[in-house]
C-alpha cells in the first residue's frame, strides 16, 4: 500500500517545546501506541523511536550522502519528534511521521551547504600518473561521498517485503547515492520518498 | 507540496538520474566473481602485484579518499602498489557488508596492528573495474564494528604461509 505524500512537506514548523496539549489527555496507559492517539513520551522515546533508526539512518544516507552526517541528522529527527509528539495524529502511521521529519531536517542541513559530496573519481578529471616524488593532496572528510555499514542504514528483514528490501539496499550503493546529488534536495527528497519508500504523490 | 508540484519535481529527478544511469551492479556476486574477489583477496594478502593487477580491468582505478589523485591502468598501479603502497604487504582483510553488498573489506596493515582502509572494489563482469580506499578509520571503522587492532594468532601466522580462514571469513598472511 502506498502512503499518500505530505502535503507539508517542509512547510512543517517543528515542534514547540510547550505546544498544548492534544485533544485528548495521555494518562500513560494506552501503551499499545498507533491507533489510540496517545504516547506516554518516555516510553516512546526509548522504544518506538528507537525501532526506526536504521531506516531513518538510510534515508538520511541518500539524502545527505555521509554516515556521520546522517547520525546527526536522525538524531536530531528524534528529538524534533519526541518534542512534537503532542502534535502526532493517526492520519499518518508513526513510520511515515518520522520519514516526514526526517527529509525536513534533511532538507534544512542542504540547505546551508552548496558542496555536494564526490566519488573518488570526481574529484580529479583525470588520473595521475606515477611518478616518484608525487604529492598527496588531500580534502576534509565532509568532501567525500562515504560508505555506510549496511546494518547501520537497512531496517530489520521482517518489516519489508523482499522487493522492498532489495530497493532499500540497493539505493544506499555509492554509484546511487553520488548520482542524486544531481538533484536539487527537495526533486532528491521526492524521488527518494516516492520510488524507494513508495509514497504515493496523492 | 501540491500533487502537481510533487508530480513534476519526480519528473525532472527520474530525467536526470536516468541521464546519470548510474551502473547497476548484479545484486549478487556470481560464481565467477566471488571467485574472482577471492583471487583479489589471496593477491593482496601475499602481496603479488602482478596477480593482483592481472585481475583489474585494462580501465581498472585505484582511488584513496581522502587523497584527490587516482590511478589507472596496470602499469600505473603496479608502480603505486610496490612503492607508495608498499605498507600494504602484510594486510589482513576482513569482510564488512557495506553500501548494499558490494565487496568489502577492512583491511589492517602490520599483520592486523595498524587499522587502515575500508577497502571497496567494483566489479565489471570478472574483472575488478575500480578499488577504493577510505582511509577515514576513526570515522568508518568503529561503525562498522570493526576494532583498531586486529590480533592475529601468532601460532596460526607461523603454521601457514597463506591461509584464508573460511570459517571466519578471515584473510590474511603471516610474516
Amino acid at each position: 500500500m502506498q502512503r499518500a505524500f505530505p502535503s507539508d512537506l517542509h512547510d512543517y514548523d517543528g515542534p514547540s517545546l510547550h505546544s498544548p496539549s492534544p485533544e485528548r489527555e495521555c494518562d500513560g496507559a494506552s501503551l499499545d501506541g498507533i491507533g489510540h492517539g496517545c504516547y506516554p513520551r518516555l516510553m516512546v522515546s526509548t522504544t518506538l523511536l528507537e525501532d526506526y533508526r536504521p531506516a531513518l539512518t538510510g534515508h538520511c544516507y541518500r539524502m545527505l550522502g555521509s554516515i556521520v552526517d546522517a547520525e546527526d541528522a536522525v538524531q536530531e529527527s528524534m528529538l524534533r519528534a519526541w518534542k512534537g509528539l503532542d502534535r502526532f495524529h493517526e492520519q499518518s502511521s508513526m513510520k511515515t511521521w518520522l520519514y516526514r521529519i526526517a527529509t525536513n531536517v534533511c532538507l534544512d542541513v542542504l540547505s546551508g551547504s552548496n558542496r555536494q559530496r564526490l566519488r573518488p573519481l570526481e574529484s580529479a578529471l583525470a588520473p595521475s600518473q606515477m611518478r616518484d616524488g608525487m604529492t598527496l593532496p588531500q580534502q576534509a572528510r565532509e568532501y567525500w561521498v562515504e560508505p555506510i555499514p549496511d546494518v547501520l542504514a537497512l531496517p530489520a528483514d521482517a518489516e519489508h517485503s523482499p522487493e522492498e528490501r532489495t530497493i532499500l539496499r540497493e539505493s544506499i550503493r555509492l554509484a546511487f547515492v553520488a548520482a542524486l546529488k544531481y538533484l536539487p534536495p527537495r526533486q532528491r527528497a521526492v524521488l527518494l520518498l516516492t520510488q524507494v519508500l513508495n509514497w504515493s504523490a496523492a | 507540496m501540491s500533487v502537481a508540484s510533487v508530480n513534476s519535481a519526480l519528473q525532472r529527478a527520474r530525467a536526470t538520474m536516468d541521464a546519470r544511469n548510474p551502473a547497476v551492479q548484479p545484486r549478487a556476486l556470481s560464481a565467477d566473481q566471488t571467485a574472482l574477489v577471492e583471487r583479489y583477496v589471496k593477491a593482496f594478502v601475499t602481496y603479488d602485484v602482478q596477480a593482483l593487477v592481472a585481475l583489474l580491468h585494462e580501465e581498472g582505478t585505484l582511488s584513496m579518499p581522502p587523497y584527490e589523485m587516482w590511478l589507472q591502468g596496470h602499469d600505473n598501479i603496479a608502480r603505486w602498489l610496490s612503492t607508495f603502497g608498499i605498507g600494504c604487504k602484510d594486510s589482513v582483510l576482513i569482510p564488512v557488508a557495506a553500501s548494499g553488498g558490494a565487496p568489502a573489506f577492512a583491511q589492517y596493515r602490520d599483520l592486523g596492528e595498524t587499522p587502515w582502509a575500508i577497502l571497496m572494489l567494483e566489479l565489471d563482469g570478472v574483472q575488478i573495474r575500480g578499488m577504493t580506499s577510505y582511509l577515514d578509520v576513526e570515522t568508518l571503522f568503529p561503525r562498522f564494528g570493526m576494532p583498531m587492532r586486529w590480533a592475529t594468532s601468532p601460532v596460526a601466522a607461523r603454521i601457514f604461509r597463506y591461509r584464508v580462514l573460511t570459517s571466519e571469513k578471515i584473510f590474511c598472511c603471516d610474516r
